[in-house]
């Protein structure tokens, strides 16, 4: 969270846009957000078999951005935010290619195979994320944006437990049960992610407004190159907050 | 309010995204042989080593080798050929291969089924190394089929301390072992309590046992399964023996022991084995004999001790059903007494040879 305020504090800092504030050219908007979604595969791979559960977990974004309007309804923004995603998911897995550390079992350490049996994960990341949107005011109280985000991990975590299973190195080897494993694949993920972002926002009080909004990444969180799971996440989530418009 | 909203808002992302969510299946990978079974009630036991590719069946006596029908229970999906239901002579050892459910893999399995006729003494001579195995298991010889035959009788728990080494041939790594250091004959038996740098399982006991080790179950005393058929009356149970604690044991702080033990149980109301749970006081043991607590610790010098201990019968036998092969004969042996609970003096060393159960009558 300190990390969070010392990068806005310095972006707003930043003196061409204190200056384009000052001059009244550029609006300001604060916003705060819930974040509510997941770093999903696009589709699930044949090996999951049921999703026992999903935890949304509570995650946040706030940001700053300055809007620049070139026309009356068309504007430009440029933002800079913190935020953190990230979900817990159970899923009931089968014949499920992976590295585990065993904890207990029959045989402990660890281990690469074939997974059967069900796996809690737990994902959190946190960001620094620049968002660059057009903007549209189509009536007065009314803000749409759309545009990209480009964003850098400051803390990642993707862990898992897993519990009651059995893993083989490859069908010809005997199955080993195991009663607790974990892995984590933290500094596998992505430190960088790029994606899609819109957002509505309405005027409500004064500069006092509602808003909702969907990121959409387009970059893999877990990295292509060194993969223990073989899957592509992708970070989508909805974001529901209050923003103000100075 | 928050959590319906989330919910449903979670609903709708998931929805978005997991376009299609769970696929279907795919196609199993497996090519398990899980169990057998005979409509006709002549099997004792079976033995399954999935990692060697055996299968031994101890058949009822007065069975019919060459008139059996047996059905195999596979991995989901699989397929067996040829058909058992064709297969009916098993005079001699047969050989099925599974295919998984997706085709792309196969196993050949080598079935044999031979009378109950557990060797009663046990030189630990012959060693070999299981296939995807890095250690070597003691095996025993039968004259059988016209040509000496291998009997699979021994078990360890070797198979969860892979980690102990990468190489494809220290099995001296291992905490069960051959060692050319015996009492008579080209080798002994040589079990090490090692050390795993694991936390909550700070030691692995070496083992050895008459039984089958089933690496698939969680709970690791499971999966130790204890004795074979056996239709005689066993006496005493010796053996000549070497034992060097390696010290206080890690957790419990008291010196080390060894654990040498014969034990006979019934395998009637469904019992079909002993494990490291029942072992120690299931109802269905008549008959146990132990080392006990004060001979168990260093024997005194270089050479080998002797042990001579009776079998200390707590029922009676049912002669019928000794005939009929419904008692087994579990002889075990480990270099930490308390290892099933992981309490042992790591480099505890027990070494045993000449191991014989003589009978009544």
């Amino acid at each position: 969270m300190k990390k969070a305020i010392s990068y806005l504090a310095l972006l707003a800092l930043c003196p061409a846009a204190a200056s384009a504030i000052s001059r009244g050219a550029v609006d300001l908007r604060v916003t705060a957000a819930y974040n509510i979604g997941g770093t999903t595969p696009m589709g699930l791979p044949a090996e999951i078999r049921k999703i026992r559960s999903y935890n949304p977990d509570a995650h946040f974004a706030v940001s700053v951005d300055a809007a620049r309007m070139v026309s009356e309804k068309w504007g430009l923004a440029l933002g800079a935010g913190y935020e953190t995603v990230g979900m817990e998911t159970g899923i009931s897995a089968r014949n499920y290619h992976l590295t585990m550390n065993i904890l207990a079992g029959n045989a402990t350490g660890t281990r690469t195979g074939y997974f059967t049996g069900n796996i809690k994960n737990t994902t959190n990341i946190s960001y620094i994320s620049i968002p660059l949107t057009a903007v549209f005011r189509p009536v007065r109280d009314w803000r749409f944006d759309a545009g990209v985000y480009f964003a850098v991990a400051v803390d990642r975590e993707f862990t898992g437990l897993v519990h009651s299973g059995q893993i083989r190195e490859t069908p010809m080897h005997a199955a080993i049960g195991i009663d607790c494993a974990e892995y984590d694949y933290s500094s596998d993920l992505s430190r960088f992610d790029y994606g899609l972002t819109i957002a509505a926002s309405r005027r409500v009080f004064r500069g006092l407004g509602v808003r909702a909004g969907l990121q959409w990444g387009l970059e893999s969180v877990l990295r292509k190159s060194v993969r223990k799971i073989d899957m592509n996440t992708y970070n989508v989530y909805l974001n529901v907050g209050l923003d103000y418009t100075f | 309010m928050k959590n319906k909203l989330s919910y449903v808002l979670s609903c709708l992302i998931l929805g978005a995204t997991l376009s299609g969510c769970v696929k279907d299946e795919m196609p199993n990978i497996e090519v398990d042989i899980t169990g057998v079974s005979s409509q006709a009630d002549d099997i004792l036991n079976v033995s399954i080593n999935i990692n060697a590719e055996i299968i031994d069946i101890y058949a009822a006596p007065g069975t019919d080798l060459a008139d059996m029908r047996l059905t195999y229970t596979l991995s989901e999906g699989a397929k067996i050929t040829p058909d058992p239901a064709e297969v009916t002579d098993y005079t001699a050892p047969r050989q099925f291969t599974v295919i998984s459910e997706d085709s792309k893999w196969h196993k050949t399995y080598t079935v044999t089924v031979r009378f109950s006729n557990l060797p009663t003494t046990y030189g630990f001579d012959n060693w070999k190394q299981p296939e995807r195995a890095r250690y070597k298991i003691p095996y025993e010889t039968r004259d059988g089929y016209g040509t000496p035959a291998e009997l699979n009788i021994w078990a360890c728990g070797n198979d969860a301390y892979s980690f102990l080494t990468n190489k494809n041939d220290d099995f001296t790594a291992f905490p069960t072992q051959p060692t050319t250091e015996s009492y008579a004959g080209a080798a002994a038996a040589k079990l090490v309590t090692r050390l795993t740098g694991q936390i909550d399982r700070p030691i692995a006991a070496g083992n050895l046992f008459i039984g089958v080790f089933d690496s698939s179950m969680r709970e690791p005393k499971e999966s130790t399964q204890f004795g074979l058929p056996f239709m005689s009356r066993p006496e005493r149970f010796k053996g000549k023996f070497k034992y060097r604690s390696g010290g206080l044991t890690l957790a419990s702080r008291q010196p080390d022991h060894c654990k040498i033990q014969a034990v006979l149980y019934r395998t009637d109301n469904g019992v079909e084995h002993l494990n490291g749970f029942t072992i120690k006081n299931s109802p269905a043991i008549v008959a146990r004999a132990e080392l006990d607590e004060a001979a168990a610790v260093d024997t005194p010098g270089e050479s080998f001790a002797s042990f001579d201990i009776p079998f200390v019968y707590t029922a009676d036998i049912d002669p019928t059903l000794l005939r009929a092969g419904g008692y087994n004969l579990a002889v075990i042996f480990s270099s930490s007494r308390d290892g099933d609970v992981y309490d042992g003096a790591p480099e505890s060393t027990l070494v045993v040879d000449e191991v014989e159960i003589t009978l009544y009558d």
